[in-house]
């Protein structure tokens, strides 16, 4: 740790920061009652909870995006008023947003300048800019051309960017937001190494995440929040991964679950030299083959944006395919529109719940039935039976825990986890032979995520054929019997599960191939 | 300052607009109940008169004719002991002559009449506190629905259209000239018919109408006659109580005149041919039977050549060719028969119309000219208590347009005019759902053999044909430019028989035509302009309402312009030579008589030169050489009498 | 006939009145790319512009003073830009139909105005054109460019200086990250309300001017609607022009360089139905739109409104 109070960046460091007896209440919710909270120069202070826990609402009053209704905040000992984030800013705050807040279309340097006075104004300076980007990605170690346009960039790259901006703007204590969300498990390992050097230099960092092995790796310290309180804060090294999870959910959580031997049974779903575009026109899929098996989960692992997306809509129908086949129980359905895919009892769990999955403004009953709203005994001759819906309804919201005020509450209105549970309550109540399911626990919180896998182990045991599409390498280690890699459209290999190691897949997830 | 008080204006009328519109104006208090009540039971009591008078009694005019009436009754019945009348005239500043009506009030006159439409608003106050004493008033049909209040007006066109037949059978230059004070009320009606009459006689005769903007400015109605004069009239005429001096000037000079209002034979007996007398005397009796029956007011009353309240007086001294003279009786006799369509027809209900328009009504043509013609009808029907009409202009969305036109076919209005060909589908599909509604569209002479659709146009070439001839005498460079919207309708029909009017006079010309596809593209019709005139053309015209960007560049280079559906030449005096103005009144008027008659649509009809519905009118500030003049006439009269046949290019 | 075409005179003609008709494009256009360049897509432009193009002629009438003509358009302008800011940045109020609102306002309340305080179409004596010394004496050149009225210099002077603003500007930097991603201009503590005020309330100056330019310098009447629709062709022209200055600027004249070209066309009595003449600079902007289109990307925030949680 350095000795003088000044950071490399040059900025002087924030020794103590101190929350004190925090309390916001938004309309209707308790989102943080009187919670403590400290960070010190050189630490790494993990914040931990449930989605919904009141983490992020913690941060963003920290940050000055909300303010507190109760209790204060030192710095150095001293009270500070944050009230935008200009303030924060100002007083050596920074925070890294789990969605980065980069203009695609400007410039590194464009970025990093925004908002800040510029030495001749009103014209920008943006050379000076340059210049001081790369003195602190010097520093750092934080490579990147502040010329590049962001789009030009890769997320670990554009994360970059982000650290360099509150670097650039004096942070010395930084918020960062979900931060790996986004990352291939290289770069999260070049990311966490990046972070221990600045908190060596000094800086203090606040780690935002739910995910308990990062929290392990990277922290000195962790706060756990549960339901707006505070549960503790605890030396990272005297906890283990099963007490994050019983301080974050409150009970005894089972992160791997005991999987079954199943019987293979016949092939349910083929995708033969599969081929399509993606929205951009470009080449989304490139002669994809695979194939699931009766009573298997077939994992598809690899970072976000590799044709996850076009193999789901592809099998389901709702992608034009440009070479290639799909076969569903040795029936050729390449040809055939999405409803009569669905009918031949295809279910499909889509990545975007709340835009794919369902319809905002639909009820909890009326979502429920979506794919058989058609069909007796819901609709008789193009007239809606309700009866038959609400007591439909009133069965599922009941057999998969829907939380909910009443089957007739618009579906926006419920919370991510029981969002997903309507869409998985629908696709899994048809009796499905195959399953597409996409992302299905992401964004959803421990107990959620649980209960979501294991309706989708009960389903394999039933025979039922599955795809699981999943950039979170744990869930796949999970739940899949073999893991197939995407990378650029492309099926880069298969492995078994008990082949499978993360440097592996890792390896495979960043394009190469060699070794497997 | 003066921007100061717009921005005021602008956020008064925004505040207006957002509906804050909630000021009403205080009742007035009802002040001290007045005189007494006037002994209407002693029937030993003279029936007492005050009249209030902007002029003097004996102006040969408007105040006379008053003054006239009421001894004329006074001696009917019985004298000063049976009637008393006093007078205040020449009261023409209004507030006096209020204090003078609220003072014959409260001193107890039976009836006090208010003679002179600028009077109106002071009765409107003065008469309520007076409930006991009956008002009259006019020239108007309004009573302002107060039950104390009689109007009266006259049908003043009536004599004018047969000074007009008369006139224009008198002429010998082809030029009548008209002084008129201000253009309303009385005065433009008596002119309107004037012109209607002179037309329908003889459709190349040229009225020059000047009105002076004022009743009393008796050396202004001279100057004005002698410019009429060196014009080339021959024969005049005017209302109101200045034109005595205009009447010297014809003296002078030998021109004719024509009178109205009262007798103006004795001022100068060798020139005067005949006068339209009011005989109010009609009105006022009918007046005081009815206060005798206890009512005093709430009717309204015309004088019209049938029921005796106005009458033609010929000059015994004026020797009239025994042909017009006959012309003249018969014409008088048509008016009153109701044979001529001028007499308006009577409906139980005020008749209202609705007009839907593509464009604003002062765009200086096409929507213009139709709400010009219902202004006109108006005043022919009586003013608004006989006829109401409202209008949506700037309808240039036609879904809009047909939305207007279902809204007020639903609110019963009588006759609906969709003006502008392109609501014609529309028409057709909401005409059906209201046949007890009368519809008329133009300019078409597709009625769709709808019953209830009345269809209009315009032989627009005619006066294109015209136009045309005159641009071609007139050019020097020998090339002409053409604006139109839309290859299509009025407009193409416009500018085919102008480029036939110009190529008939000389076969050489250029006429350059641009259609700029739009009819509110102003900036793109004034480039459109600027191209002609780069083009070389040194007389340019055009049609529709985006004309307007046009003309100003014809005024920049100086270039002729040439106008069509109404008069343009207030946009550009220097450079406007003639404008083919459009009546629709003319068809109006037949649509009207015939709703009266029960038929409510399945006819179209055409103006033309020849019916009066469509006039060339020559713009008086430009000097237009004597012989292009004559040529221009004689291609009026061509095309009215049949032996000019216009032709079409290719 | 065609070769015509090919002379002098109608070089010109057709040169200097597409630069004419091009001047109310470039006023209304930039303004609009500001707008547009901040997120805010202002559908009422149009009405912005007959405001302007009626208080500027009431003005120069009644004082007799172009420029204090000009000054009133703006502010007008400027009135109605501050009430689309209000309605679109604090009420959250759906672009599109908000300024088609704004339009029917502008175009119901000037024609009222009109009606009110003038009722008849009159003309004014507008801007001069002004024969920049030398330069007009070119030949051909001096003819096209340099014997224009003063408002078409600047409308020409402002593609620069927008695209300076916007490229060269903290400002315009401002500008550009509000359209593209206000969530992040905002964390940095970029004002997205201000900025947005700023650029619809410019928008709605220039298009005041845009219309001033009509009724004062280029027509030099008033006339109910009389930009009849022109300032949703600016709207499009942005489009065409790819939120680029310089883009606005080709667009603006290639539309009204085909619209003169098909004056003269028309003019010559070339044998081109005029139904069809009307529409060549229609079809040639769709034709050049759709060869281009798939380049350019829109500011990712145009038309959302923009709401901090809290």
């Amino acid at each position: 740790m350095a000795d003088s109070n000044i950071l490399p960046s040059g900025h002087t460091r924030i020794d103590d920061l101190e929350m004190r007896e925090i309390t916001k209440i938004f309309p209707g919710v308790l989102a943080n009652e009187s919670v403590d909270f400290s960070v010190h120069a050189g630490e790494v202070h993990a914040l931990l909870g449930e989605n919904g826990a009141g983490k992020t609402t913690l941060m963003k009053i920290l940050y000055g995006l909300y303010h507190a209704d109760e209790g204060q905040i030192l710095l150095n000992d001293k009270p500070v008023e944050i009230l935008s984030p200009t303030d924060a800013i100002s007083q050596g705050i920074g925070m890294i947003h789990q969605h980065f807040m980069l203009v695609e279309s400007l410039t590194v340097a464009e970025n990093v300048a925004l908002g800040l006075r510029s030495s001749r104004e009103p014209l920008t300076d943006l050379d000076k800019v340059s210049e001081r980007i790369l003195e602190l990605a010097k520093i750092y170690g934080l490579i990147i051309d502040p010329s590049a346009y962001i789009w030009q960039l890769s997320v670990g790259q554009q994360q970059r960017v982000e650290i360099i901006k509150a670097l650039y703007r004096g942070a010395a204590l930084l918020i960062l937001d979900e931060p790996t969300a986004v990352l291939t498990p290289l770069e999260v390992d070049e990311f966490f190494s990046i972070i221990r050097d600045m908190a060596k230099d000094g800086h203090g960092l606040i780690f935002i995440s739910h995910k308990l092995h990062e929290v392990i790796d990277i922290s000195d310290k962790v706060s756990v929040l549960r339901d707006g309180r505070k549960v503790g804060t605890y030396q990272t090294k005297d906890a283990t991964k099963a007490d994050l999870a019983r301080w974050m959910v409150g009970r005894d959580v089972d992160f791997r679950p005991e999987i079954e031997k199943v019987e293979l049974g016949e092939v349910r779903l083929e995708v033969i030299d599969a081929s399509c575009r993606s929205n951009r026109g470009t080449p989304g899929l490139e002669n994809v083959n695979l194939e699931v098996h009766s009573g298997e989960i077939l994992g598809i692992a690899g970072v976000s944006g590799n044709g996850q997306r076009e193999l789901a809509e592809v099998i389901t129908g709702l992608r034009d395919i440009t070479g290639g086949r799909i076969e569903l129980d040795g029936a050729d359905i390449t040809k055939l529109p999405p409803i009569d895919r669905t009918d031949r009892a295809l279910s499909y769990i889509p990545e975007e719940r709340m835009k794919d999955g369902m319809i905002k403004n639909f009820t909890v009953a009326e979502n429920l039935i979506l794919r058989e709203h058609h069909k007796k005994p819901f609709s008789n001759g193009g007239i809606l039976n309700l009866k038959a819906i609400a007591s439909h309804s009133a069965d599922l919201i009941t057999n998969f825990q829907i939380k909910t005020p009443s089957q007739e509450t618009p579906a926006k209105s419920l919370s991510g986890g029981n969002i997903q549970k309507v869409v998985v309550a629908r696709e899994l109540s048809r009796e499905p032979r195959v399953i597409i399911a996409a992302q299905p626990t992401r964004g959803l919180d421990v107990g959620a995520m649980e209960y979501v896998r294991e309706r989708l182990l009960e389903e394999r045991k039933s025979g039922t054929a599955i795809l699981l599409i999943s950039e979170d390498l744990d869930e796949i280690f999970a739940l899949a019997d073999r893991i197939a890699v995407i990378f650029e459209g492309q099926i880069m290999g298969i492995v078994g599960r008990e082949e499978a190691t993360p440097e592996k897949l890792g390896l495979l997830m960043a394009g190469v191939k060699e070794g497997v | 300052m003066k921007k100061f008080r717009l921005l005021v204006t602008v956020l008064l009328l925004l505040a207006v607009l957002l509906g804050a519109c909630t000021t009403q104006e205080p009742a007035p208090a009802v002040e001290e109940p007045g005189a007494e009540e006037p002994a209407m039971e002693e029937t030993k009591e003279p029936f007492r008169v005050a009249v209030v008078m902007p002029s003097s009694i004996n102006d040969l005019a408007f105040s006379q004719s008053m003054y006239d009436a009421l001894l004329t009754i006074q001696s009917e019945m019985g004298g000063e002991e049976a009637m008393e009348i006093v007078y205040s005239d020449g009261m023409f500043v209004v507030d006096d002559a209020a204090a003078a009506i609220r003072d014959y009030a409260s001193e107890g006159y039976n009836l006090v009449i208010a003679h002179g439409s600028q009077y109106g608003s002071s009765l409107q106050e003065i008469a309520p506190d007076f409930p006991e004493t009956s008002f009259a008033w006019g020239t108007t049909v309004d009573t302002f629905g107060i039950d104390n209040i009689f109007a009266y007006e006259a049908a003043s066109d009536q004599g004018g259209y047969v000074n007009g037949v008369l006139a224009a059978s008198l002429s010998k230059t082809g030029i009548l000239g008209v002084v008129g004070p201000i253009e309303t009320g009385d005065a433009k009606l008596y002119v309107d018919g004037f012109v209607a009459g002179a037309k329908a006689t003889d459709p190349t005769v040229q009225v020059n109408v000047n009105y002076i903007g004022s009743f009393s400015d008796v050396a202004l109605a001279a100057e004005a006659a002698n410019t009429h004069i060196a014009a080339g009239a021959d024969v005049l005429t005017g209302t109101a109580q200045m034109v005595v001096g205009a009447i010297g000037v014809a003296e002078e000079s030998g021109a004719l005149w024509f009178g109205t209002q009262a007798s103006q034979t004795e001022l100068a007996p060798s020139i005067v041919v005949a006068n339209q007398v009011y005989r109010w005397d009609v009105v006022l009796n009918e007046i005081m039977d009815l206060i005798g029956e206890g009512t005093f007011g709430g009717t309204s009353f015309v004088i019209d050549l049938a029921n005796g309240g106005e009458v033609l007086e010929f000059n015994p001294d004026f020797d009239i060719p025994a042909d017009v003279a006959a012309l003249a009786e018969e014409t008088i006799a048509e008016i009153s028969g109701g044979a001529v369509g001028l007499q308006a027809p009577k409906f139980e209900d005020v008749f209202q119309v609705a007009v839907v328009m593509p464009s604003s009504i002062n765009d200086l043509a096409f929507s213009q000219s139709m709400y010009d013609a219902l202004v006109s009808v108006q005043e022919w029907m009586g003013g608004e208590g006989a006829m109401e009409f409202v209008y949506s202009d700037g309808m240039f969305v036609v879904d809009d347009a047909a939305a207007a036109i279902r809204d007020y076919a639903a609110e019963g209005f009588d006759l609906v005019i969709a003006h502008g060909s392109q609501y014609g589908s529309s028409l057709q599909e909401i005409a059906p759902d209201f046949p007890e509604t009368s519809f008329a569209w133009g300019t078409t002479v597709d009625t769709f053999g709808i019953g209830n659709i009345f269809a209009y146009e315009a032989a627009s070439h005619e006066g294109g044909y015209v136009n045309g001839v005159i641009a071609a005498s007139l050019s020097e460079t020998g090339v002409l430019g053409v604006v139109g919207p839309i290859e299509t309708g009025d407009a193409k029909l416009y500018v085919d028989g102008f480029v036939a009017g110009a190529l008939a006079t000389n076969p050489d010309i250029q006429v350059n035509v641009n259609y700029i596809g739009s009819f509110s593209d102003v900036a793109l019709a004034s480039e459109a302009a600027s191209t002609h005139v780069a083009a070389g053309a040194d007389g340019l015209t055009g049609t529709a309402q985006m004309v307007v960007g046009a003309i100003g560049v014809a005024e920049e280079s100086g270039a002729m312009w040439f106008g069509t559906q109404a008069s343009q030449s207030g946009l550009a005096p220097a450079n406007v030579v003639a404008n083919q103005v459009y009546h629709w009144d003319v068809v109006l008027k037949e649509v009207v008589q015939m709703i009266a008659d029960g038929t409510y649509g399945g006819t179209s009809f055409v103006i033309d030169l020849a019916n009066g519905g469509e006039v060339m009118d020559f713009n008086a500030d430009y000097e237009l050489p004597a012989e292009v003049k004559s040529l221009a006439l004689d291609t009026i009269k061509g095309i009215v009498d049949g032996s000019i046949t216009i032709v079409f290019g290719e | 006939m065609i070769s015509d075409l090919l002379s002098m005179t109608v070089l010109v003609g057709i040169l200097a009145s597409g630069i004419r008709l091009a001047t109310p494009y470039l006023y209304a256009a930039i303004g609009e790319t500001f707008g547009q360049r901040s997120g805010v897509l202002n559908l009422g432009v149009d009405g912005q512009m007959l405001m302007g193009a009626f208080t500027a002629f009431y003005v120069a009438i009644k004082t007799g003073n172009l420029w204090l003509g000009i000054l009133s358009a703006m502010v007008a302008g400027a009135l109605m830009g501050l009430a689309m800011a209000f309605v679109t940045v604090n009420l959250h109020a759906e672009q599109g139909i908000s300024g088609i609102g704004f339009y029917l306002f502008g175009l119901g309340l000037s024609d009222l105005l009109f009606q009110k305080l003038l009722g008849t179409v009159e003309t004014v004596k507008g801007f001069p054109k002004i024969q920049i010394p030398f330069l007009s004496d070119i030949p051909v050149v001096g003819e096209i460019f340099f014997r224009q009225n003063v408002l078409v210099y600047i409308a020409f002077a402002l593609v620069p200086v927008a695209w300076f603003i916007l490229n060269k500007t903290t400002l315009g930097l401002k500008i550009r990250a509000v359209g593209e991603n206000p969530e992040a201009a905002d964390s940095l503590g970029v004002s997205v309300a201000r900025i947005r005020y700023f650029t619809i309330i410019l928008g709605g100056t220039l298009s005041g001017v845009a219309g001033a330019s009509m009724s004062i310098a280029l027509v030099n009447v008033f006339q109910q609607n009389m930009t009849s629709g022109l300032g949703f062709i600016a709207v499009a022209l942005v489009y065409f022009g790819a939120w680029r200055p310089w883009g606005v600027l080709a667009g603006a004249l290639l539309f009204s360089l085909v619209n003169s070209l098909q004056l003269w066309i028309q003019v010559l009595g070339i044998p081109i139905p005029s139904d069809i003449a009307v529409m060549m600079p229609y079809i040639l902007t769709i034709l050049v739109l759709v060869a281009t289109v798939s380049r350019v990307r829109a500011p990712s925030a145009l038309t959302k409104p923009f709401e901090r949680g809290d």
